[in-house]
């Protein structure tokens, strides 16, 4: 596979609120997602990490010019969800990329299976 | 497969009738509420191929909750990927166990891939990585 692109002009934005210490409710912390929905794919991305892929992108353009790397790691968004998720609308699949240290991999989801039948227990039936 | 199934509950989230479905995914339960009256299949993480766009999902132990903050559909257009070049395909439980082994062996992964620490750098990077494991031990997928 190559590189491919959408394009899109529809964005949802969410916010993701967590618990990353699950003995700890104080621990809780918030990180913004954006959704963008073109007309073949959509890209589900934490906007940190979209800053960050954005931030290296131009260091590579600049070392490829011959230009200064001028690193600030500090200036580097932080986020602790560096999976990007793509569904596909043609096919209906839904593809994880992630990252470990530097490697970078990829697998397909199983979509879930939408059941429309009530839950038992909602209903009381 | 993960099924989902819908629920007999409404109610309105910033103008929205939304209805809750539920399921399981990554080894925790969801409740996923969706608006049919935004006609687009998808939502946030895995939460996709509902009858409408999904607007709020928590698991039921509360530590993860998905919100929708807005919608614009008059954005610039803007190009993204739908593949990063150089990934590897893999399947998600060879992914997991990938990731696990990592987590439980970080300094000799790192050494394997060519990294060279000293005892000392060795020592404090454990230790960081041992305080930091204490308070992230919630990931979104547990399993």
């Amino acid at each position: 596979m190559s590189a491919q692109k959408d394009t899109t002009n529809i964005l949802v934005t969410y916010k993701l609120t967590f618990q990353p210490d699950s003995t700890n409710p104080a621990s809780s912390v918030s990180e913004l997602f954006s959704l963008l929905i073109g007309a073949r794919n959509s890209l589900h991305i934490s906007n940190n990490q979209l800053k960050r892929d954005e931030y290296i992108e131009q260091l590579q353009e600049n070392a490829s010019i011959g230009k200064n790397l001028d690193i600030n790691f500090s200036e580097v968004p932080r986020s602790r969800f560096s999976s990007q998720y793509v569904l596909n609308k043609i096919d209906g699949t839904l593809s994880a990329f992630c990252n470990l240290m530097t490697d970078k991999y990829f697998y397909e989801v199983d979509v879930p299976m939408v059941f429309y039948k009530s839950v038992q227990a909602d209903t009381g039936l | 497969m993960y099924p989902w199934y819908f629920t007999n509950q409404f109610r309105q989230i910033l103008g929205y009738k939304c209805q809750m479905a539920k399921g399981s995914y990554g080894g925790r339960d969801f409740e996923i509420w969706f608006t049919s009256e935004i006609h687009l299949q998808d939502g946030p993480f895995v939460f996709k191929n509902l009858p409408g766009l999904v607007l709020y999902v928590n698991d039921i132990k509360k530590h993860y909750l998905f919100e929708f903050i807005s919608i614009s559909d008059n954005v610039v257009k803007t190009e993204f990927d739908t593949f990063i070049e150089g990934s590897i395909p893999t399947k998600r439980d060879e992914f997991m166990k990938l990731k696990k082994n990592f987590n439980d062996n970080t300094v000799s992964v790192i050494e394997q891939a060519g990294f060279v620490m000293d005892e000392s750098q060795k020592s404090t990077y454990i230790k960081k990585r041992e305080q930091s494991r204490k308070v992230n031990n919630n990931p979104l997928e547990l399993e």
